[in-house]
């Protein structure tokens, strides 16, 4: 079994707003994925979920040091350590994830003060890293859209070694012309906000945000409401560079090994957090791969029906979302799903579900280069 | 057509990156996919963009280019019915 | 943890284990990575269409993996910790240039896949068919120790028996590939 660590603080941006808006917004089944007409983005509009006028604004006025994507991550680091004020007497580590970072500095028509340089994940970690004063290094994790599940458990794998006594895992990424360039020329897009599971899904939807969480080796005295990360598990298809696997084999083994580390038998999951992204082949790989766990009664939903696909914060506020509602014992509503078409049979939650007693949730996730991540999660009472 | 097959089969080749496959090598009537070739949905994809980038047509279904991509012949055909 | 063997790619040259075992006048990166790739006789035509940083990493691990004689049955036990600087900046670039010199084009799917800097860790397991965790790490230099000391915790997990773990980088004119195979110590 795994050292378990503890989420203590955290903090999440992203089209449904800063922090506690975004726990309202879920609660009620509000959606960020709106139409976008930007052609600076896109020649032709596209759904997609980007942060509201008043955030971006706001992100733009914290400082001209810094990019618009790493005053979100200074702000969201801020936040977080904020819930855990032991954090200046502790030794930290940095644990930053990003997939594309500032990749709009590489722009020909870029004329900013931000060196190009900081295109460079390393770097932008380096002065986010400086901005906090940590006196170690920072860890920079890019492993696709499991990179906030990824730096997650890599944080927890610092923490047992016991070189850390707290670990601030951060990161985020922006929907930009790049990305959407990209995902439009693998026809990936969905004409439509995404539609998770649902038989006429058609593709994902590009989001926006980012997250911090404070993790710490111990739980602090007399703290309630942190969450206990209790497993992991990070696996590769060996099948395709951006396809899944069709029998659903990296995730099968990633939610294995979570179990095996936390301790756990599939019953013992009281609800799941999946990936969802809304194409055709990502959703009918995991109805296949959860009927091969066991865990085709287990309430089920995805949240990119409300967040859009947010690629490193994907892992990281989707993590943090359930990890909340799990507390209150609530499995929030798969926004987008209507009706469901899968080949296996799934317990989709079709409206926000109460769960009875619940400790533990199970988050999925997978990745483009065949990269697939479990973590399971408990509540302190547990 | 026979001209035009070979230059057909040339911008497949480059598009590809099917390195060291020489234009002979392919039979124009052979299905291209599941093949010696090793194609798989990427390639797929990136015929689509080669036939609006060089032919000026736009493949808006994926499930279109299955059938007009079956093989080097069914892609000429559809080029010359629908080249701008 | 044990130190099966140790490779690296620099220009022109392949060493195993510290000795030359490959050296070409050729030092400019693609070419000399299709030299390499005909030099050791594979017979994968998808080498083809991966991105420089990827060619780099699978030649150096097709070598590793060889002279490290690891057992190919073993791809659901080993795990893969990579460290680069530069990542896929080739494939951001040429990425880049597509859709900023044909903007009313689609861009390239097969460009784009690669704009990962994970995916080089991708094309190593499909080959191989590795399946235990794959990590990839952003240093601004080779940092060795990170990655070495994140190797061992890798195989403190009893489901892990081997780790590849090194540094790979690829500039235009500047190259490198340091790869170790580690294997977890069965006498503790």
């Amino acid at each position: 079994m795994s050292k378990p660590c503890y989420i203590v603080g955290h903090h999440i941006i992203s089209s449904l707003g800063d922090g506690a808006e975004n726990f309202y917004a879920a609660k009620n089944n509000i959606t960020g994925i709106h139409k976008v007409t930007d052609k600076s983005l896109s020649q032709e509009p596209f759904y997609g979920a980007l942060f509201g006028d008043a955030l971006r604004s706001k992100l733009i006025a914290k400082s001209a040091a810094y990019t618009l994507l790493e005053n979100g991550i200074v702000h969201c680091i801020e936040s977080a350590l904020n819930q855990y004020p032991k954090h200046k007497e502790k030794r930290g580590v940095l644990v930053f994830t990003s997939t594309k970072g500032n990749i709009d500095l590489l722009n020909n028509d870029n004329t900013g003060n931000i060196p190009v340089n900081r295109a460079n994940l390393a770097i932008m970690a380096e002065a986010i890293n400086a901005h906090f004063g940590f006196s170690n290094p920072p860890v920079v994790i890019s492993n696709a859209c499991i990179s906030g599940v990824s730096a997650l458990l890599t944080a927890q794998k610092l923490l047992a070694s016991q070189a850390f006594d707290f670990a601030v895992v951060a990161g985020g990424d922006l929907v930009s012309k790049f990305v959407v360039s990209g995902f439009q020329s693998l026809m990936a897009i969905s004409e439509t906000p995404c539609k998770p599971y649902d038989k006429s899904r058609s593709g994902m939807t590009p989001g926006e945000g980012c997250a911090a969480a404070i993790l710490t080796r111990e739980l602090p005295k007399g703290n309630k409401t942190a969450i206990r990360i209790i497993g992991g598990g990070q696996t590769n298809d060996a099948n395709h560079i951006s396809g899944p696997s069709r029998t659903g084999e990296g995730l099968v083994k990633a939610v294995s090994k979570a179990l095996a580390k936390a301790g756990c038998a599939a019953r013992d999951i009281d609800f799941i957090n999946a990936h969802g992204t809304a194409t055709v082949f990502n959703d009918e790989m995991e109805a296949i791969a959860f009927n091969r766990l066991g865990l085709s009664t287990t309430p089920l939903n995805s949240l990119k029906g409300y967040y859009g696909h947010t690629f490193a914060a994907a892992g990281l506020i989707e993590t943090i979302i359930s990890a909340e509602f799990l507390k209150q014992g609530i499995a929030l509503k798969t926004l987008g799903l209507e009706e469901p078409g899968i080949s296996k049979p799934l317990n989709l939650t079709m409206e926000n579900k109460e769960v009875d007693s619940p400790k533990r949730v199970l988050k999925t996730i997978s990745g483009f280069g065949g990269t697939n991540a479990a973590i399971i999660l408990e509540t302190v009472e547990s | 057509m026979g001209q035009f097959i070979n230059k057909l089969k040339l911008e497949i080749i480059e598009a590809l990156n099917l390195e060291g496959v020489e234009p002979d090598e392919i039979d124009a009537s052979a299905p291209l996919f599941n093949s010696s070739l090793g194609l798989d949905s990427i390639d797929a994809l990136e015929l689509i963009v080669l036939l609006e980038r060089n032919y000026g047509i736009k493949v808006t279904d994926p499930d279109e280019g299955r059938e007009i991509f079956h093989s080097v012949n069914t892609i000429a055909e559809f080029v010359k019915a629908n080249q701008k | 943890m044990k130190t099966l063997c140790e490779i690296s790619i620099t220009p022109g040259k392949l060493e195993v284990n510290h000795a030359a075992v490959f050296q070409s006048k050729e030092t400019l990166g693609p070419a000399f990575f299709k030299e390499l790739y005909l030099e050791m006789n594979l017979n994968y035509p998808k080498f083809y269409k991966m991105d420089e940083i990827s060619k780099l990493f699978f030649l150096g691990v097709e070598q590793l993996l060889k002279s490290g004689k690891w057992p190919s049955r073993d791809g659901n036990t080993t795990a893969i910790v990579a460290g680069t600087t530069d990542g896929c900046l080739e494939s951001d670039k040429r990425h880049l240039a597509n859709i900023t010199n044909h903007p009313n084009l689609p861009a390239s799917p097969a460009t784009f896949v690669y704009t990962l800097p994970n995916i080089m860790l991708g094309e190593v397991c499909i080959r191989h068919r590795i399946t235990g965790e794959n990590t990839c790490v952003i240093t601004q230099n080779n940092d060795s120790d990170f990655i070495n000391h994140y190797a061992e915790i890798l195989l403190t997990d009893e489901g892990t028996e081997f780790c590849i773990a090194g540094y790979v980088n690829y500039l235009p004119g500047n190259y490198i590939c340091l790869l170790t195979l580690f294997a977890r110590d069965l006498d503790l």
